[in-house]
């Protein structure tokens, strides 16, 4: 399966000012409810974190999903709950892709380590403005 | 001057005048100079919209080279920045949900 092949896009001004960053459309659904958010691919993060405002329009319930623990490194005293979502990347075959629901308004649904990248190969280009993502080889 | 002709000439500029060009466009909106605000997408603007993209012949690798000094240096970077760090009790409880809907018919 040829993988998807996907150029950089140029971030709002942040503290840091603008930026190219490698943000991957997805489709995002749960029980019914569906969203198609541009994902940040970061691989310095160990975890999928869905923003607590695209957790809401998905309908989760803070309440009754489970406990994921506190964020550490810059997220730390952040409470999360963990949930795992249905994911359709491209053409791809649909995978579930497991999330802290952080309880803060991050600006951006980030792809990390556990699990995007244990379900998906992904190569970055910067050199060339692009990254690539494919399904995990078997 | 068009953005295309900025990074243009920015691949000719000597290293102070780069980071010159990298401090007027990191400067808070209000400090951008007139002729490059039209090219800075508003924060939770839509990108794609931003006329920064739609630029032809756009050479993607100065863009990058500049970018790169848009990076806060190390030890830097904002309380709300990256990267984010798990924990065991995160991984666990990922691990937890995911085995659970593995379980769901």
């Amino acid at each position: 399966m040829n993988p998807l092949v996907t150029p950089y896009t140029l971030g709002a001004i942040g503290p840091g000012g603008p930026a190219l960053l490698p943000l991957l459309p997805l489709r995002l659904s749960y029980f019914g409810r569906t969203l198609v958010p541009d994902g940040l691919v970061d691989s310095g993060a160990s975890v999928n974190v869905l923003p607590f405002t695209l957790g809401q329009q998905l309908g989760l319930d803070w309440d009754k999903l489970s406990d994921g623990g506190p964020l550490g490194g810059a997220l730390s005293t952040v409470s999360t709950r963990a949930v795992v979502l249905t994911a359709d990347v491209g053409t791809f075959p649909r995978v579930r892709l497991a999330f802290l629901w952080a309880q803060v308004p991050l600006p951006r649904l980030i792809l990390g380590q556990f699990n995007f990248f244990l379900e998906f190969d992904v190569s970055f280009f910067a050199t060339r403005s692009q990254f690539t993502v494919a399904p995990r080889t078997p | 001057m068009s953005f295309a002709e900025v990074l243009a000439a920015a691949k000719e500029l000597t290293a102070d005048e780069q980071r010159e060009l990298a401090r007027e466009l990191t400067a808070p909106p209000d400090d951008i100079p007139e002729h490059l605000r039209p090219f800075i997408p508003q924060p939770g603007a839509e990108v794609a919209m931003s006329p920064f993209l739609q630029v032809e012949g756009v050479d993607w690798n100065a863009v990058g080279q500049i970018a790169d000094q848009f990076l806060p240096p190390p030890g830097t970077v904002p309380e709300m920045n990256w990267p984010i760090e798990a924990s065991a009790e995160n991984i666990a409880a990922l691990k937890r949900v995911l085995a659970e809907a593995d379980a769901r018919p």
